[in-house]
């Protein structure tokens, strides 16, 4: 549905985004994850048509977006990361006028949805202005809802919410993913891990990774193994065999045993020997299974850790 | 008819503060303090003309609409700046320009909303000053064409005032800088037609035909001349090029 090829943005000398290059399929929820100053927003920026790349171009269903920017305008929701609203008008007024530049056909039926799906029935005759910043964030969403839109960009929409609004709005968001193409950028990793089928991590302009949530946790987790042995166990012998083949990351005392984290010196399947090693120091296995990062674990990892993937 | 779904937006939050109350409020009190003071000189005037044979043109069309569409112009010099200010450089701070820029909507429709929405502004404070001249019609008898006439020229100079102003306020975010560039450059072009006299007679042309309040003099006269028509129209249509221009540049730099 969207194409992304090859795109470098420059700011006069200073280089943002570096060959961004994915792709985003129809009815999909991507996550796009980054530390600030990543180029999270610019990346949006070129995406929607706002900014246009230094070089590289966006297809939009197969239509170059900077010949027909149009044609992607009338099938976008955007919500930018500020949340532009204008604070001199009513809710009910704006999101009508919002209704009728986009066509959203029939106006008031479709105003009246987006209200009540966002919660802001109450706040209908409000002057935007005078909202709290989780009502203005719904207000933000409901603009980018309107005109039933194809492709639905969110950077980072539960900003200021209270923890019920951010689940209600994270329903909605994952009741429309079910027919829409959502990209979400965000900060909250847990928001992705709930949301998105696939994520995109970035950082200094460059793509870390890109796959879906279940391979990257994998992926990042192979060679890693956690086990657990009985205490009758020699602990001194079994360490000393395992760090000939392997880096013990952790070590705990428990009450049934020792719980060992293990990663493989040479990135390689090492459960064979670890087996053998575990009955060489009369051990008993109790347990042993790969280890299993949490996508902050992973992000941690690939962002700070300095590898490329 | 997009231009003027995006018009209504500006319209709903010009008329929603008391900004734009306050301004058309100044403005007829000025207005209306002028329109009195050429009434009253009109008849102070009448009653020597009546001793004294021989002034020419001695008639409500010449003595008092006419100076009053020219004083009104200055007027509009000095009221437009403070609503053209916003137009753009509210929109780029609030963060809203890239948002309208999502919307299924051209550039080109959304300098027009803009345009079209402070006209209709104009057009509501230039039905505020012609209450003067319409109590003179009831009293007297002016010539209506020309009065007519001379709102139309009054009109365009308000758009092409506004055109400039909107563009400077596509430079940029503040809307003081915007109020003060467009009050600066509308200034010069009124000063122009000052030293028109003190240039050699064969540059003269050039400096009138700069001058936005020389075009406007043969309107005030009740003349609508195709050269002034086509000077106003092209001035619109010029400043309204470069503010398509100025944002297309901002959004390239980022």
């Amino acid at each position: 549905m969207l194409e992304v090829k090859q795109i470098n943005l420059s700011y006069g000398s200073q280089q943002v985004l570096f060959d961004l290059s994915f792709s985003l399929e129809q009815g999909e929820i991507l996550g796009f994850l980054g530390p600030n100053g990543a180029g999270k927003s610019s990346t949006m920026r070129i995406l929607t048509g706002y900014l246009p790349p230094s070089s590289g171009e966006v297809l939009f269903l197969n239509q170059p977006v900077d010949k027909n920017p149009l044609f992607l305008r009338q099938h976008l929701g955007y919500l930018p990361e500020t949340n532009p609203v204008y604070p001199e008008l009513k809710v009910q007024e704006y999101l009508t006028w919002v209704g009728e530049v986009k066509g959203a056909k029939p106006l008031s039926k479709s105003v009246e949805k987006v209200m009540s799906d966002c919660g802001l029935n109450k706040v209908a005759n409000k002057l935007i202005r005078n909202l709290s910043k989780g009502y203005k964030q719904r207000v933000g969403l409901a603009q980018a809802l309107l005109g039933d839109p194809k492709l639905i960009i969110l950077d980072e929409p539960t900003v200021g919410l209270d923890p019920t609004q951010v689940r209600e709005i994270r329903e909605l968001i994952k009741e429309l993913g079910k027919e829409r193409t959502i990209l979400l950028s965000t900060h909250i990793l847990s928001e992705v891990e709930l949301l998105c089928q696939r994520v995109i991590i970035i950082n200094h302009g460059r793509i870390l990774a890109d796959e879906s949530l279940e391979q990257l946790i994998q992926k990042m987790g192979k060679y890693h193994y956690v086990l657990v042995v009985s205490n009758q166990t020699k602990i001194d012998d079994l360490k000393k065999s395992l760090q000939e083949i392997a880096e013990i990351t952790q070590e705990q005392k428990q009450e049934q045993g020792y719980l060992l984290e293990l990663k493989s010196k040479q990135e390689e399947d090492i459960r064979a020997q670890v087996f053998a090693a575990v009955v060489q120091a009369q051990g008993v296995l109790l347990e042993f299974y790969p280890k299993r990062y949490s996508l902050e674990e992973v992000f941690v990892k690939l962002v700070f850790g300095g590898e490329v993937h | 008819m997009k231009a003027w779904t995006l018009a209504k937006k500006d319209l709903k939050i010009l008329f929603g503060s008391p900004l734009a109350y306050l301004i058309l409020a100044c403005f007829s009190f000025v207005s209306g303090y002028f329109f009195l003071s050429l009434v009253t000189q009109y008849q102070i005037f009448s009653l020597q003309a009546m001793q004294m044979q021989g002034i020419k043109n001695f008639n409500p069309q010449e003595w008092i609409i006419r100076p009053y569409l020219q004083n009104s112009a200055i007027l509009l010099l000095f009221f437009i700046p403070l609503i053209t200010m916003r137009s753009f450089s509210e929109e780029k701070k609030l963060g809203t320009f890239e948002l309208l820029l999502s919307y299924p909507v051209t550039e080109l429709q959304i300098v027009l909303g803009k345009l079209l929405a402070l006209a209709v502004f104009v057009g509501v404070a230039l039905l505020l000053n012609a209450v003067g001249p319409i109590l003179l019609f009831v009293y007297s008898a002016p010539e209506l064409g020309a009065t007519l006439g001379g709102y139309g020229g009054l009109f365009l100079l308000g758009v092409s005032f506004v055109a400039l102003g909107v563009f400077l306020s596509s430079l940029t975010e503040n809307q003081v800088v915007a109020a003060s560039l467009t009050f600066g450059a509308l200034l010069v072009l009124w000063l122009l037609s000052w030293i028109k006299d003190l240039v050699d007679k064969n540059y003269q042309f050039i400096i009138k035909s700069c001058s936005l309040l020389a075009h406007f003099d043969s309107f005030a006269k009740g003349v609508i001349a195709g050269t002034d028509l086509a000077y106003f129209v092209s001035f619109i249509l010029f400043f309204l090029g470069l503010t398509l221009i100025s944002l297309e540049n901002q959004r390239w730099r980022g």
